[in-house]
């Protein structure tokens, strides 16, 4: 049986999510963010990391409605390539405070949950931990446009 | 979406514009002349602009902008500034704090992300200059943004 290491992510309302290890690229615990007015309301920030501008991906404000409580947050840099060989493409998902890394089994794939129904844009699989489902995450997709048009 | 390459231009001046706690960078060649508040004439209120801006012989409209960068009616208290910016059929005039000069050699610019482009925004990308964020934008977006028509640019 197949194994693979990820990282899960807590979000506001009881909500968590992951991504895969290799996708995890830093850890960011107090970050520090420049406000970018005119901006969809689930990504309204940059974070500035290596001489990058990073969009702040707020997945709680898109999935419910209200932003993330910024008391605890955290921030995750996350890279993905478009296609084999392409360069690197970085943003940063904002999630609420330190993530878990755990070893995940295929035996653990699961239906997404039903609610929110945005899991259904936003996941591109699911697997049980600790008897909940946590939804992977589409790292290319959220930080499309997307997200923008599907509000 | 590609990684984009910072557009880094030596040869291009930048107005950088101070709008409450933004910094607005525009190309300096979209600017035609700063002007103080004390001559904008507040009668005759149209739309979104806070009032007009006599120059060259005719009037043009001045808008404000709040903190969220969304068009106020009223004159911003903190912005005695207003800059005149030239687009195709006149002028228009925007409110801020204070205006300063930047070379391109001094600010890195980057497409706004994808994640973050919003339908109808006037901005069209990012500045790195030090270590501070600014917000680009022509005078064109922003006159797209508040709705300045050429119909109305001078009554």
């Amino acid at each position: 049986m197949a194994e693979a290491t990820a990282w899960i992510m807590n979000l506001d309302g009881g909500l968590r999510t992951a991504v895969g290890e290799r996708e995890m690229m830093h850890l960011v615990e107090t970050p520090v963010f420049a406000d970018i007015p005119q901006t969809p309301l689930h990504c309204q920030q940059v974070l500035l990391w290596e001489g990058e501008l990073l969009p702040v991906m707020d997945l709680t404000a898109w999935m419910t409605g209200q932003p993330l409580e910024r008391a605890q947050a955290c921030v995750g840099i996350v890279g993905w390539q478009d296609h084999p060989g392409a360069l690197p493409q970085y943003g940063a998902l904002l999630f609420s405070g330190r993530p878990e890394k755990v070893r995940v089994k295929d035996g653990q794939v699961c239906d997404l949950p039903e609610r929110p129904s945005g899991w259904e844009i936003v996941a591109i699989s699911c697997f049980s931990h600790d008897g909940q489902p946590v939804p992977i995450l589409d790292v290319p997709l959220i930080f499309s446009e997307t997200l923008v048009t599907r509000h | 979406m590609a990684q984009a390459q910072p557009i880094v231009d030596i040869d291009q001046l930048y107005a950088l514009l101070s709008l409450h706690n933004h910094a607005l960078l525009l190309p300096q060649g979209d600017i035609r002349t700063l002007e103080s508040v004390l001559d904008i004439s507040l009668s005759g209120q149209i739309a979104n602009n806070v009032g007009w801006l006599p120059f060259e012989g005719d009037r043009w409209p001045v808008y404000g902008l709040d903190a969220g960068l969304n068009p106020c009616s009223k004159l911003p208290e903190t912005q005695r500034l207003c800059v005149l910016l030239s687009i195709e059929g006149g002028y228009f005039g925007l409110l801020c704090q204070n205006s300063a000069t930047l070379s391109g050699s001094a600010v890195r610019i980057r497409p706004l992300p994808t994640a973050m482009i919003k339908p109808g925004s006037p901005l069209r990308g990012l500045a790195l200059y030090g270590d501070r964020v600014g917000l680009v934008s022509t005078a064109e977006a922003l006159a797209i943004f508040l709705g300045v028509g050429v119909g109305l640019l001078s009554p």
